[in-house]
């Protein structure tokens, strides 16, 4: 059985960016170490809910490079402290406008393998319409000191922006490639309900429309790929084989633990999400209480489905062997219609299930004709 | 024993939709004491849900009370009637069974388009109405205004016409004493052979169909062999009652009676409205007057949207047809829809009203086809065919000519709404025939019309043009060549046989360009283009394109993503079920209804 992955989640982040939905607060460091004192106890716990290896660890946010100084080591040395490591792959988000040289040598010193780094564009107009604290000259230079401190380093382009032409695309992919990036991932912009760039669409902001953001995609994946780039998954594109090891858990039915407030974990057949709560999760930890707000035990199809759903994000696609002996079933008995339906769209060999690269876009079309 | 008919009171209450009718009714049993208010509100007026959310009675309540009157002992028949041009003919039956009408008008809104149909029926049924101004209680309320309006419009005269609050029970005993003043009491006779009116029916599972009647002459009893003119069938009466509104047996109705009766009559469509019903031996030799048999106008096909659900559907209408005579179906097969049932109803609104019974009722989703009309197909070899299903057309070479059922459409309205109204009418291949000035504020406007331009969007237009002020009604006079065709839809290059439609040729451009567009806004993207045209016989007269789905993925998708991205496509998947796989092509169920509502 292959080891399991570690996500902590760190709700901290210095401002909040105008499309984002996920759980952080502008804390302080007070809150910050209350926080990671809890996170610490409940990772203590861990052994509870798993015993085997763990060999990736992913520190996500929010904006875990915003963290007081070694907190990040804290962390790890609290994973390292109770399960059973050996990390391949190490990875913390940053944000350009909170890493610097000074923590990068933190981080490399905690044993931070990857930076992450959340460029999204490098046009400044746009940045500061998303609410990003950096603009394009803070985040080239955060990139070369990632690089330069030996980390892999993976940078986030973000799609669909107002007014992004497929020269801003060119633009990024080329500084990546020259610079040293060997990974990147490409996010198609999604309005989030209740965050700030919802209601500046209800105001009559006009995002490109999803035949725009289409061929920007299609544009990003082309220019990737002259300069080396390969996607692997719908929105991760690397180097040199350089895959987020981590991230490839999630697609491939591995376990994966998760820390942290409203983060989300698998064992087994078994889902959990913690509160997403801030206060809750910390008053819950301290008084020794229960942070899970739902664990579910999946049914053996609902895997199936998952498995598939998942593994058709990937351009190696599904495993088809792999889900055979797993599940003991044929997959062509048991997903003949859908096989029949998806014809057009698939590549099927027996062993693997792949949606041709040219339909990646309409993916959920054609995992719906399986599940 | 004859009855003193001196002390019956046959009568009705006509009013406009929220004017007031149940609330008058309910008002009127309390004071009568005859049932507990909690019980009138549970048991009475207007018992099907439906008809409470749409304010309309469809199915018929006839209530009997007692009430003394200077020292004088009643008997009241409260007999209720629908409110829709659908059902003008359970309506007309109801009021003959009456010899007076309470006429409802809401003291702050006046005299409205819809009370009017049924006012005029009521006179053409000769009975005497009795004007009651109701919502005397609100600040807004306008008697003498009201007063003047009913009697310039209607012509009545309405200067003792009662002024009530149905809700605060103001008013009441007055209504209750101008029906035994002014309204004229029954005068059968007794002695004559029965002659007994029904006006309507239901189904009782230990009774069989029970039938409303009103006893005209004669009498009747349990254990009375009794004959039906209409169908000619002979049954022997189980029992015989009145209405309290819990039906209570009695020994005998008897002329000016008005109640209910049982044979063990196993249908409903052997207990015709309409009909007269007499004793078998020695009984009389000519019906009442009147009787029409009454006949589904109006075709749709209506299929379960999950296919497995067919019996269940079969169940549901085989349930609602032993209540409901008027109703018809019959099983049909679509390429597009898979097993389902061509169902045949009185108009428009009984269809709506057994579409949502069988959702509500039953707990089925539906898919329902364009309503239609059934059409006489003459072909070449002279043999002629009712086609009520578009699919079912001979093809076109075979066909010598078609025709189609045309109404005369009587309107009643506001001058100032004539030429609207004769626009419209043109524009739905209307011919002029009259207009009259009933009185200075109204205008009766006759056209002959074809019914199919009637069920296709015309009341919604009526209605927006006249700002509801114009009532409808209309009855049909026969068949007439037309210059008919078939239109197909096409998605994809097929034929979905579930969107084609029979239209005149002069309509069929329009009605083919805007199908299409309407599908193009229903049909989702897909991944796929998808073309959808309409044809005519080979032609091709209009097209639209759906353009190829270009994204529908989720971007991320990591740990906690992974169950909102589950739940997303279980909702997909959820959404799908209500889709109909056309060809390749995947149609959402509402595709089926929408394309009959656009005005052009």
């Amino acid at each position: 059985m292959s080891a399991a992955g570690v996500y902590v989640h760190i709700p901290f982040c210095r401002s909040k960016c105008r499309y984002c939905d996920f759980i952080s607060v502008c804390g302080n460091e007070d809150l910050q170490r209350r926080y990671i004192d809890a996170l610490i106890k409940e990772i203590n716990t861990g052994r509870k809910i798993f015993d085997g290896d763990v060999d990736t660890l992913y520190i996500g946010g929010g904006t875990p490079s915003c963290l007081f100084g070694g907190a990040v080591r804290m962390i790890a040395d609290a994973v390292r402290d109770t399960f059973s490591c050996s990390f391949r792959e190490f990875t913390v988000e940053c944000n350009p406008d909170t890493f610097d040289k000074e923590k990068a040598l933190e981080l490399k010193a905690a044993g931070v393998s990857r930076i992450s780094l959340g460029v999204q564009s490098f046009d400044d107009g746009v940045l500061k319409e998303i609410g990003r604290r950096h603009d394009s000259r803070t985040a080239k230079a955060a990139v070369k000191i990632a690089v330069d401190s030996g980390f892999d380093v993976s940078a986030d382009l973000m799609l669909g922006l107002k007014g992004q032409t497929e020269r801003d695309i060119d633009d990024f992919v080329s500084f990546m490639s020259d610079n040293g990036v060997e990974h990147i991932s490409a996010y198609m912009l999604k309005v989030e309900e209740g965050t700030p760039l919802a209601a500046d669409v209800k105001n009559g902001l006009i995002l490109p429309s999803d035949d725009d953001v289409a061929k920007l995609y299609d544009h990003a994946c082309k220019t990737l790929r002259k300069a080396r780039f390969e996607r692997y998954e719908t929105s991760n594109f690397c180097k040199n084989g350089k895959r987020c090891i981590h991230n490839m858990k999630y697609w491939t039915m591995c376990d994966y633990l998760a820390f942290g407030v409203a983060a989300h974990g698998k064992t087994g057949k078994r889902r959990y999400f913690n509160v997403s709560d801030i206060g809750e999760y910390i008053t819950s930890i301290e008084n020794n209480t229960h942070v899970y707000k739902t664990e579910e035990d999946m049914t053996t199809d609902d895997e199936i489905s998952e498995y598939i759903m998942l593994g058709l994000r990937l351009d190696d696609g599904l495993d088809v062997a792999e889900l055979e002996t797993h599940f003991g079933i044929k997959f062509k008995d048991k997903f003949g219609q859908g096989l029949k339906k998806a014809a057009p769209y698939v590549g099927y060999d027996g062993k693997s299930l792949k949606i041709k690269p040219e339909y990646a876009l309409v993916a959920n079309s054609v995992i719906n004709m399986f599940i | 024993m004859p009855k003193d008919q001196s002390k019956i009171r046959n009568f009705c209450i006509v009013a406009h939709i929220d004017h007031g009718k149940s609330t008058l009714a309910d008002r009127i049993m309390d004071v009568t004491e005859t049932v507990s208010k909690r019980e009138a509100k549970e048991q009475l007026l207007d018992s099907m849900d439906i008809e409470r959310e749409r304010g309309i009675t469809i199915k018929l309540t006839p209530v009997r009370m007692n009430y003394t009157y200077k020292g004088e002992k009643y008997e009241f028949n409260l007999i209720d009637t629908p409110g829709h041009v659908d059902f003008t003919y359970e309506v007309s039956r109801s009021l003959k069974a009456c010899e007076g009408a309470i006429l409802i008008v809401d003291a702050s809104q006046g005299i409205e388009a819809q009370t009017l149909t049924n006012v005029y029926l009521a006179l053409d049924n000769d009975l005497e109405i009795i004007p009651v101004i109701n919502k005397i209680d609100l600040p807004s309320a306008q008697p003498d205004e009201v007063k003047k309006e009913i009697e310039d419009v209607i012509g009545l005269d309405a200067e003792n016409a009662p002024l009530v609050s149905a809700k605060e029970g103001i008013g009441i005993e007055d209504v209750l004493s101008q029906v035994i003043e002014l309204l004229p009491p029954p005068r059968g006779n007794y002695d004559k052979p029965l002659k007994a009116l029904i006006f309507d029916s239901y189904y009782d599972s230990y009774k069989g169909a029970v039938s409303f009647i009103r006893v005209f002459d004669g009498k009747v009893k349990a254990g009375d062999r009794v004959r039906f003119f209409a169908t000619g069938k002979e049954f022997d009466v189980t029992e015989v009652g009145v209405f309290t509104p819990r039906s209570v047996p009695v020994d005998e109705l008897s002329a000016g009676d008005v109640g209910y009766l049982c044979a063990s009559i196993k249908n409903v469509s052997d207990t015709k409205v309409g009909d007269t019903i007499t004793l078998a031996e020695n009984g009389a030799a000519e019906p009442l007057d009147g009787f029409k048999e009454v006949s589904p106008m109006v075709f749709c096909g209506i299929y379960p949207t999950d296919g497995a659900r067919y019996n269940d559907l079969n169940d549901a209408l085989e349930k609602l047809k032993l209540n409901d005579a008027s109703l018809m179906y019959e099983p049909e097969v679509s390429t597009a829809l898979g097993f389902g049932f061509r169902c045949g109803f009185l108009g428009l609104l009984h269809m709506e009203i057994i579409q949502e019974r069988l959702e509500r009722e039953f707990d089925l989703d539906l898919i329902t086809t364009a309503p239609g009309v059934s059409y006489n197909v003459v072909k070449n070899n002279g043999e002629t065919v009712l086609v009520s299903n578009p699919s079912n057309l001979p093809p076109a070479g075979d066909i010598d000519h078609m025709e189609e059922p045309v109404v005369k459409a009587f309107l009643y309205t506001p001058p100032e709404y004539v030429g609207p109204i004769m626009e419209l009418c043109q524009d739905k291949r209307g011919t002029f025939i009259d207009m009259t000035y009933l009185e200075t504020t109204r205008v009766k406007i006759e056209y002959e019309m074809p019914l199919n331009e009637i069920i296709y969007d015309f009341f919604d237009s009526l209605k927006s043009r006249t700002r509801g002020y114009a009532s409808l009604d209309y009855e049909i006079i026969g068949y007439k060549p037309s210059d008919l065709v078939k239109l197909d839809i096409l998605l994809n290059g097929e034929i979905c046989d579930a969107l084609s439609i029979i239209v005149h040729r002069d309509k069929a451009y329009a009605r083919g360009r805007g199908i299409a567009e309407k599908l193009k806004d229903v049909i989702p993207r897909q991944l796929f283009e998808i073309p959808i045209q309409a044809a005519i016989g080979g032609k091709v007269i209009a097209r639209e394109t759906v353009k190829a789905m270009r994204k529908d993925v989720l971007a991320k998708c990591y740990g906690g993503d992974i169950t909102r991205k589950k739940k997303l496509l279980e909702k997909q998947k959820e959404g799908k079920k209500r889709m109909r796989q056309i060809g390749s092509v995947e149609v959402p169920s509402e595709a089926f209804m929408t394309i009959l509502k656009f005005d052009k």
